[in-house]
């Protein structure tokens, strides 16, 4: 059985002042964690697609700031939103466990 | 296994032959292998046959633009040295910064042969900085690369002023508060860490839980210096101030950092001017612990620093070293050069006053390191990077250095990388090892796999460090150069304290194969060239297999020489060549107590479970083992893990002992007494415990015999698996002073 990794989905402004998460979708493997690293030059919180606000990261990530790891347990595709900028088209990722082999 | 289970039965036959070889000669060449074999046996380790797999090029990470620090010749940690002065002027600033890492990318396409990468991630990260100021053109250290702080470079006697600089930006890492253990939850919301309702995975609580990972210190690992105030003083947390400069320090230094505190009531009991100015350090970070609840509070906890305020005046009031402190922390260590008391018929005449020895043991000269120590986070801290070599300097060096004049000295810093703290911190089964969390490889001064370039019969003196969280999956390196054209090598010192003649000498008719590094060990080696060009590589051996090339740790070019120019291929071949033992590290003869220290994992708990020593985890206000000043003790350390490849490090800051007696009960059947002059370490991985038939655990153990020498105060043994201290496995000593202002009149 293969180690648990920790992924990183960057926050940027790519192009600027579009606001992205990156890679997106991030793929990892069950049991993988994520953390969000946010490039930009505001706060930023991800949020599962109809979940609660701070189900993943306890509260809004500080310009240049680093989150908590989030474990992925199940496999499957986990749409999410960033709580701070909802109607934002753009901050919408999807994090894409496979199940691991 | 079948094999593996031949192999190690060959190792324990040709053990046993050892021993009745060392009943027969106690100067036996082979027996001067035993703690690496010994080591080795349990670990299931030869190299035989054993040739690592060079890597393909490099490629860029997954949508990393970068291009990764690999197959590059190695170069040394940048510099620090003292001033003609006896003075080492440094500042250590510590801040949030985005690095390159490489590693091999053992979840990517191609895990069985994985490829090097890089990243670049966010990390708490030392810049290094010579003189008293943050000027970026005394920086010795990298920007923008992983790599460890920078090299100091003293002599024993001389006084290191280090001006620790906490410029962290809690806005960086939001999510570690220090009162509160970090939380880790699953894509459900559900809280993963600490473990729930007091069940393993991680039943961790404060303070024995990973948090307040921007918060730090300074560990000074390997010296013999005072525990206390300004010195090795790993109470002390340096909480983050963006306001801080190292001008604050600098004016302590020159007023009372560096006074000496050889016990733990010193610091109140300096002179009128001296006590002044100390209430005026006190007082200043004082009022800036209290103003950062306003200018730089912590996300969810705005009265932290008030309570950190009000704790010093709880400290102070009953006699204790005010313990937070806001900013910059003036360090000042003098690791002391051993006077020898005068000899009676040598005596001056007429008498003199007589020259007192300052000191019952000296400083051993040799490869030490510092890194960060604040309970709770550092793990995580030296994960990141922080941590770098420091060379103290002595005979030893000057004696080798006149035997192999020119010789080429190569700083190997030994790391590993994760962005955030381990597994067991997710409810994982433990540290990761080698490949935690997919960031395989180890790294060498922040670069991964890199050269050594040596002449056709050069003789190199490597300083090697294990600074690196975990170590291989039993927490232990076990080293050997592979390949047709693999060099010799020549160990002459032991976590920074050297051999004797007696343990050297063996080594030249019988050179050792393998070299063992738990996290925290050090050794010197004189590595020797073969006489033709060629390549061979440093490669270590884990327990379990792991992906191809990740035990790799660096490879040597051997070319034949191109000019006239001269270069090292002598090594001591003869005692007169050789480095004196200075007296005070004559072994420990006698011993007025004897303890017992137990360091356990309940394994039938499951994987995260509690690190205990002595069945209790670490905790505030209590003193674990105390002691007498002056006192000689022998100790012995026992693992009852067992199921596990746990081989717990044990380490004890300020003194070093000497190991005399081992026992691993997977390959021996009886415990191994170790012949004199004794092996000096400062951490010494404990065998693993192992389950009899009816599941008893039979501890793994040695026996080791330290001398509590020169300074009182508070101090810490752990386990040096720094995820395991930070979870509780660390026990506070205090050293009783044996002198009293008490006197019949």
């Amino acid at each position: 059985m293969a180690e648990p990794n920790i992924a990183k989905v960057t926050i940027a402004n790519t192009p600027p002042p579009t606001t992205t998460f990156r890679p997106n979708p991030q793929t990892i493997t069950q049991f993988d964690s994520v953390f969000w690293s946010n490039e930009t030059a505001e706060s930023h919180q991800p949020a599962p697609d109809g979940g609660a606000d701070d189900q993943w990261v306890s509260r809004p990530i500080p310009p240049k700031g680093q989150s908590s790891q989030v474990v992925f347990e199940t496999a499957g595709t986990f749409p999410y939103h960033c709580v701070k900028h909802p109607t934002s088209a753009s901050e919408k990722g999807v994090i894409t466990v496979n199940a691991q082999s | 296994m079948p094999e593996q289970k031949t192999q190690q039965t060959q190792e324990i036959i040709n053990m046993q032959a050892e021993k009745t070889d060392q009943a027969r000669d106690p100067r036996d060449s082979s027996r001067r292998q035993f703690i690496n074999q010994a080591l080795a046996v349990s670990a299931g380790v030869a190299f035989s046959g054993f040739f690592p797999h060079l890597k393909a090029a490099p490629v860029q990470g997954t949508g990393a633009k970068c291009t990764p620090i690999f197959g590059k010749e190695l170069v040394n940690p940048g510099e620090i040295p003292a001033g003609p002065d006896g003075i080492l002027h440094a500042v250590i600033r510590v801040h949030g910064e985005d690095r390159l890492v490489s590693y091999l990318d053992v979840n990517g396409a191609n895990p069985n042969d994985p490829p090097p990468v890089c990243g670049t991630y966010k990390l708490r990260a030392y810049e290094g900085y010579k003189g008293t100021k943050v000027d970026k053109s005394q920086m010795v250290t990298k920007p923008g690369v992983y790599n460890p702080g920078p090299t100091f470079r003293a002599h024993v006697g001389d006084t290191l002023q280090i001006a620790l600089l906490n410029h962290i930006d809690p806005k960086d890492f939001p999510e570690t508060e220090d009162k509160h253990c970090d939380l880790v939850k699953n894509s459900s919301g559900t809280q993963l860490y600490p473990g729930n309702n007091g069940k393993p995975p991680c039943p961790d609580s404060y303070p024995d839980c990973f948090r307040g990972s921007n918060t730090t210190n300074l560990h000074f690992h390997g010296t013999h210096v005072s525990p206390n105030a300004f010195s090795d003083n790993v109470l002390v947390e340096v909480v983050p101030d963006l306001q801080a400069t190292p001008a604050e320090c600098d004016y302590f230094f020159r007023s009372i950092a560096c006074k000496d505190y050889p016990n733990p009531q010193a610091w109140r009991h300096v002179d009128a001017k001296s006590a002044q100015e100390l209430q005026t350090l006190v007082n200043r970070n004082q009022d800036r612990l209290k103003k950062l609840d306003q200018i730089q509070p912590e996300p969810n906890d705005k009265t932290l620093h008030a309570r950190q305020a009000a704790q010093n005046v709880h400290l102070q009031e009953y006699g204790e070293f005010p313990q937070y402190w806001s900013g910059c922390f003036p360090y000042c260590i003098r690791p002391p050069k051993y006077v020898p008391p005068p000899i009676p018929d040598q005596l001056p005449c007429p008498p003199q006053p007589e020259p007192k020895p300052q000191y019952v043991m000296g400083q051993a000269p040799g490869t030490h390191w510092y890194h960060a120590h604040k309970h709770g986070s550092t793990s995580i801290q030296v994960y990141n990077g922080m941590a770098g070599a420091m060379i103290l300097e002595g005979d030893y060096d000057a004696k080798l250095r006149q035997t192999m004049p020119g010789v080429q000295e190569k700083v190997l810093v030994i790391q590993q990388f994760q962005p955030q703290p381990n597994r067991e911190r997710t409810g994982g089964a433990g540290g990761a090892g080698t490949g935690p969390n997919g960031f395989a490889g180890s790294l060498v001064n922040g670069q991964l796999q890199p050269i050594i370039t040596m002449k056709a019969n050069e003789v190199q003196w490597w300083r090697i460090i294990n600074a690196t969280v975990q170590g291989g999956k039993d927490a232990l390196f076990t080293c050997g150069f592979a390949g047709p054209d693999a060099p010799r090598f020549y160990q002459t010192a032991q976590d920074g304290v050297q051999y004797h003649w007696d343990n050297y000498q063996p080594q030249l008719k019988n050179p050792n194969t393998t070299f063992t590094l738990a996290p925290g060990n050090r050794v010197d080696i004189l590595v020797q060239a073969p006489g033709k060009a060629g390549t061979a590589t440093l490669v270590y051996k884990d327990v379990r297999p792991q992906p191809t090339g990740t035990n790799l740790i660096l490879t040597v070019n051997v070319i034949e020489p191109k000019d006239e120019i001269a270069y090292n291929q002598r090594w001591p071949q003869s005692k007169d060549q050789y480095p004196e033992m200075p007296p005070f590290l004559h072994d420990i003869e006698e011993v007025s107590e004897c303890r017992f220290i137990k360091y356990q994992m309940d394994t039938s708990k499951g994987p995260g479970s509690p690190p205990l020593i002595n069945g209790r985890r670490f905790e505030e206000g209590r003193i674990d083992e105390a002691m007498l000043l002056d006192t000689r003790q022998e100790w012995t350390v026992q693992n009852y893990s067992a199921g596990l490849f746990v081989r717990h490090p044990f380490h004890i800051h300020v003194n070093p002992f000497q190991v005399i007696e081992v026992f691993d009960p997977n390959s021996m059947t009886e415990p191994l007494k170790l012949p004199q002059p004794w092996i000096w370490w400062d951490t010494f991985a404990i065998p693993l415990g192992k389950k009899d038939s009816t599941g008893k655990v039979v501890p793994g153990y040695f026996k080791m015999r330290t001398h509590f020498a020169d300074f009182a105060g508070k101090f810490v043994n752990h386990c040096h698996i720094l995820a395991h201290e930070d979870r509780g496995m660390m026990q506070l000593i205090e050293v009783i002073d044996n002198k009293t202002q008490v006197s019949h009149h």
